[in-house]
């Protein structure tokens, strides 16, 4: 699929070449054989990865905004009340966006939906409570995760609340029951990673932008190591109750590879506990 | 059968022990087998796979045993056998005239009533008494002799992990097993210890990296190989792992622990040393060694055998479902407004406001 | 009911494991989140099962001189019960199923009335959830041909 489409944003004009594009690109080429590291006869992904967008913000093209959930000004929107304080911190990056055609193919009714949920942001990003983020959400939040590889395994451990999956190269059947990150099942397509995300909870969202999905999400993930250092990260989401068909995300993800590439903890949970259960301290917090 | 009466003696009986006599002896050598450990595609041994540590045995030993670290087979007869009926018991069929008073009020292991909990179905501590090189073990620790842990020194002060000063009174107070921040007792470690169920461990292995994935509260342990600690003075939790191949064996030194995570009180100058040394197609030989001279004035080690899970790891997504620690907190807040009412019922003043949600 | 039970067994079972690790055995304190002074006993049909950790809970309505009332049952982690083969199927709304427990200390009722299921069987008298001691357990090593 060649998707360079043009866009009109609010009067400026974006190209969307960096946001989505085949690998087809001189940039994006395979390394020359031999470049990339094998192990087991596959790819070695093995290492610190992060994406450098701003997905998580909004998966969409969008333009800097000033508030995740704002409220109506004498003049125009303004952050909502527990926004302010932040500042310019508070505000919204633009980004261009990692939908195929720039646009999430909603149902009418789940667009509504989407809408309702950027107006009740606050309380309702799982993110905001420190969940566990789901699949696609956890390869592009802003923290990075480590892959570890070999022969017979293939594991990511997500910095951002501990998230880890384990691909599954033998199909156990449909997940038991839904949990957060889902059952990944795994097999190569030559030297490309394709893994079927399933059994997914109705809890996690796409972003900070209110877009969302159902427990009945199927997502198909293609991970192609294009140089050493990048990764082509695809998904296709295929979910009948929210879309009216299956549509793609795709983007870069970059190795870390300073001295500093490790790793680190991001248990976001006692950082929510005031937020989650202050009401309920003997003496609450004025 | 009168699963009242044993139960009541179980209660009687859950209490926990302290420390014990000074006595050392070498720590017992991995198990020397004919069985040649597979490498994996990176020339290290292969560890990789699902494993349990689910067991009867205990990290210490029950005084009763004295030096005596082997069990004889009528001793395993009897506990495992004994363990097994505990389980169908309660998975038996329950009369549906039987009423919630006429459950027998202690359940086993010091729990009674409310503190009964679930149905036994919901938990696995294991069945089986562990066996390190096929000799059944009265505890994990070797070394001091009698299987416990070495007299603390004075003024050293070792936490309640289970219950906390100022319980129910803000989530801070809870434990971290409550606030999912971990799990309720050293699942991850290290030393990486079973405690009532999800004992599952997956160990995944990269050429600079021996991930650690721990099924309870989705830990996972990062340990970098032929990497350094860190000298910044940041104490991550789990604490900062390195570690490095020894012939068969992954050795793995952990240093910086966090003080919320103490290990039995040591935590400041405490350093866990591990070895993985697979010695059968579906066992790990696990041994540690733990100093910390602040708190004991010798090191204390012990081994236990990692065998093969059934299975893969489950998510154990704790913090997202937590309906317990609000409920809690909510308890806590409903016994003072209850208590409060009391107080004031006879001076007919108003009753103590609701816990607003 | 009536078990054959090896009391001597048992008690040594129970000795071995109570001196060492009885405390590592709590959850989370029960007392404090469920009332030991208020047991109940319910009896419902299923209106849906949250599978989910560290407790799955069940839902049910339970109806009581014509009122029906909703009711939240927290039982444990169901990561045992997978291992056991536990699906989604295990346990459907419409079921109905009888739970002796106690009460939630918070008696809001908010999103529904909540209590712990201590015993939670069928109405004829089998058990929802049953392990089957040993099969998830880890092989002992005790069998030469394990090694």
């Amino acid at each position: 699929m060649k998707v360079l489409a043009l866009m009109t944003l609010t009067g400026s004009v974006a190209v969307l070449t960096q946001s989505y594009a085949e690998p087809s690109g001189a940039a994006h080429k395979p390394a020359a054989s031999g470049a990339v590291e094998r192990v087991g006869g596959h790819p070695n992904f093995s290492g610190v990865w992060s994406v450098m967008n701003t997905a998580n913000w909004n998966i969409e093209p969008h333009l800097a905004s000033a508030a995740l959930e704002v409220r109506p000004g004498p003049v125009v929107p303004v952050p909502a009340k527990a926004i302010v304080a932040l500042g310019a911190v508070g505000s919204v990056p633009a980004g261009m966006g990692v939908v195929a055609g720039g646009t999430i193919p909603y149902t009418p009714a789940a667009l509504a939906q989407r809408d309702d949920n950027r107006k009740h942001y606050l309380e309702r990003d799982p993110e905001v409570k420190c969940d566990l983020p789901g699949v696609p959400r956890a390869n592009y939040m802003s923290l990075p995760f480590q892959i570890v590889q070999s022969a017979k395994t293939f594991l990511i451990s997500y910095e951002y609340a501990g998230a880890v999956r384990d691909i599954l190269f033998t199909d156990p059947g449909p997940a038991p029951i839904d949990s957060w990150m889902g059952q990944s099942v795994g097999k190569w397509d030559g030297d490309t990673l394709v893994v079927t995300v399933t059994g997914m909870t109705d809890g996690t969202w796409f972003d900070r932008a209110g877009n969302f999905h159902s427990g009945d999400m199927k997502v198909v993930e293609r991970w192609t190591l294009v140089t050493e250092n990048t990764i082509r990260y695809e998904a296709e989401i295929t979910d009948p109750a929210t879309f009216t068909r299956p549509w793609k995300m795709s983007m870069l993800m970059y190795r870390r590879m300073a001295d500093d590439a490790r790793l680190q903890q991001f248990k976001c949970v006692e950082f929510v506990e005031e937020l989650m259960y202050g009401d309920l301290r003997k003496e609450p917090l004025k | 059968m009168n699963t009242k009466r044993f139960s009541a003696l179980l209660a009687g009986l859950g209490v926990a022990v302290l420390a014990a006599p000074a006595v050392f002896a070498a720590a017992a050598a991995p198990a020397a087998g004919a069985y040649k450990a597979p490498m994996n595609a990176y020339g290290q041994p292969d560890l990789e796979g699902t494993w349990t540590n689910a067991t009867l045995t205990a990290l210490e030993r029950p005084k009763e045993y004295g030096t005596r670290q082997a069990m004889t087979p009528e001793e395993v007869k009897k506990i495992e056998g004994g363990a097994a009926q505990l389980f169908a018991a309660d998975a038996a069929p329950r009369d549906p005239k039987v009423k919630t008073t006429d459950l027998p009020h202690d359940c086993g292991l010091g729990f009674s009533g409310a503190g009964c909990g679930y149905n036994a179905a919901w938990i696995d501590p294991g069945s089986t008494v562990m066996r390190v090189n096929g000799e059944a073990r009265t505890s994990f620790i070797t070394d001091p002799p009698d299987g416990r842990l070495p007299p603390y020194k004075p003024g050293v002060t070792v936490p309640n992990m289970f219950m906390r000063a100022h319980y129910g009174e803000n989530p801070e107070n809870q434990t971290l097993a409550e606030r999912c921040l971990t799990s309720f007792g050293y699942s991850a470690g290290p030393v990486m210890l079973p405690l009532l169920y999800n004992n599952n461990y997956e160990i995944a292995q990269s050429k600079d990296t021996v991930a650690i994935v721990v099924e309870m509260v989705h830990d996972v342990r990062i340990i970098h190989i032929g990497g350094k600690h860190r000298t910044d003075g940041q104490r991550p939790w789990m604490g900062d792992s390195i570690g490095w191949y020894e012939g068969p064996t992954l050795v793995v030194e952990t240093t910086n622990f966090p003080q919320e995570t103490a290990l039995r009180g040591a935590w400041k100058e405490l350093t866990v040393t591990e070895r993985f040394t697979r010695v059968g197609p579906h066992r790990i030989l696990y041994q540690f060694k733990v100093k910390d001279p602040t708190v004991w004035d010798t090191a204390w080690s012990g081994e236990y055998e990692f065998s093969a899970s059934k299975g893969r790891i489950f998510e154990y997504a704790c913090h997202e479902g937590n309906y317990a620690l609000a409920g809690i907190l909510a308890g806590a807040r409903a016994d003072e407004a209850a208590a409060a009412a009391g107080k004031t019922a006879a001076a007919t003043a108003a009753p103590a406001a609701p816990v607003k949600k | 009911m009536k078990f054959r039970t090896d009391k001597a067994a048992v008690f040594a079972a129970a000795l071995f494991l109570a001196a060492a690790g009885a405390p590592a055995l709590a959850h989370h304190a029960f007392q404090a989140e469920f009332d030991g002074n208020q047991p109940i006993m319910l009896q419902g049909t299923v209106t849906r099962v949250e599978w989910i950790n560290p407790h799955t809970w069940v839902h049910m309505n339970v109806v009581a001189e014509g009122v029906t009332t909703e009711w939240m049952i927290e039982a444990g982690t169901p990561n045992t019960l997978l291992r056991e083969g536990l699906t989604r199927e295990s346990l459907k709304p419409g079921e109905v199923i009888i739970v002796r427990g106690y009460r939630a200390k918070d008696a809001r009722c908010r999103p529904a009335c909540k209590a712990n299921g201590r015993d939670v069987t069928f109405t004829d008298g089998r058990k929802v959830f049953m392990g089957s001691s040993g099969t998830g357990a880890p092989k002992d090593g005790a069998d030469p041909n394990e090694k």
